[in-house]
């Protein structure tokens, strides 16, 4: 149960440094600071340890116990990374069920959602989102895929084959 | 704790092995089934073995009862967040525009004007898109052309996100389509 404690304890302790951290000024790379504040610990529990028996007490004697609390950092860690950029961006998906759920019984045409979605721009913002992630590149007025790029659409490429999936969007 | 404690750790691993092993059969003989559908049963049968798991090493090394409730609630957490990383991952191939960006881009090697990215998209047909998966889905419901709300796994993550946006960055999800509410930064709402 210690083992159990311990790791809420960690977890909600990362929680609340971001919660202070985000109220004093947010971050420029707001997921590389996350993953900072919540994976970085892992790192110097593992050390104090290693170096300090009196640690025992809380209930991580052993490699396993210690890879409990650090799986249970982890996991929830990356969970909350990707909630958090529902929380940063606004979800066209929420925002049409939640905007569905507020007009009730009288419900909503299809012309009441469009209307509710800018409708210039958000594309270029999408391919200015990928040219600064360094995902591809632009030369000559033409759009290519760096190795980085090539990577990642290999990858969700090979994901839609295995799964048999159709390319979405 | 003895021998038995790694299973233990690693249950929530095998809760979420299963998961992927029942979606994949899932995706290739239940075709039928729409997209969320397929997720959430391979997610229960996930967290059923990732459970059994638990209780199987929780009973082998004779913990005492409030142990064995406390450490079962922490392994579902565990498995609950591994579950929902990978929903996303699979999820992120069917919703996501850049994903979708990085497919057109890599089947034309010689590379896309930026205008002919923009020519392969119909921002109108991208929501109907949505909104067909969202009813498909059950997640909202159409009778007579107008869409209806309908109980659903996606409302109950709308609340749940609504509710952490607030906490988190001051912001709710109605701002993005109230006029006398705009976005904190002047923004609206815009399809991924």
């Amino acid at each position: 149960m210690r083992v159990a404690l311990f790791a809420a304890g960690l977890f909600m302790a990362s929680f609340l440094l971001h919660l202070c951290l985000w109220r004093i000024r947010v971050p420029r790379r707001q997921t590389t600071a996350l993953l900072l504040i919540f994976l970085l610990p892992v790192t110097p529990v593992l050390v104090l340890w290693s170096f300090l028996p009196a640690l025992h007490w809380f209930g991580i004697p052993g490699p396993w116990e210690f890879a409990h609390v650090a799986l249970f950092q982890i996991s929830l860690a990356l969970a909350y990374i990707v909630v958090y950029s529902a929380l940063e961006q606004d979800s066209p998906t929420l925002i049409i069920v939640t905007y569905v759920a507020a007009a009730g019984d009288a419900g909503r045409s299809p012309q009441d959602i469009h209307a509710i979605f800018v409708t210039s721009g958000l594309l270029r913002i999408r391919i200015q989102s990928i040219l600064a992630s360094n995902l591809a590149e632009c030369s000559d007025g033409m759009v290519t895929l760096t190795p980085k790029g090539r990577f990642w659409a290999a990858l969700f490429g090979g994901v839609r084959r295995v799964y048999g999936m159709d390319k979405g969007a | 704790m003895g021998d038995v404690y790694p299973w233990l750790v690693l249950a929530p691993i095998f809760g979420l092995s299963a998961q992927v092993f029942f979606h994949l059969v899932l995706c290739w003989t239940c075709r039928r089934w729409g997209f969320f559908r397929r997720l959430a049963v391979s997610s229960a049968a996930g967290f059923v073995g990732g459970t059994v798991a638990s209780v199987l090493a929780l009973l082998e090394m004779q913990s005492p009862a409030a142990d064995v409730v406390v450490l079962l609630l922490f392994n579902a957490l565990i498995y609950l967040a591994l579950s929902y990383g990978y929903f996303n991952f699979i999820q992120l191939n069917v919703s996501s525009l850049r994903i979708r960006m990085l497919h057109e881009l890599s089947v034309n090697a010689q590379g896309l004007s930026e205008q002919k990215l923009l020519d392969l998209y119909n921002e109108r047909e991208m929501l109907e898109y949505r909104l067909a998966r969202l009813v498909q889905g059950q997640q909202i419901a159409e009778r007579r052309g107008r869409l209806y709300f309908r109980r659903s796994a996606v409302y109950a993550i709308a609340l749940v996100i609504d509710f952490c946006k607030r906490l988190v960055v001051g912001r709710r999800i109605r701002d993005a389509y109230t006029p006398s509410s705009p976005a904190k930064d002047g923004s609206r709402a815009d399809p991924a």
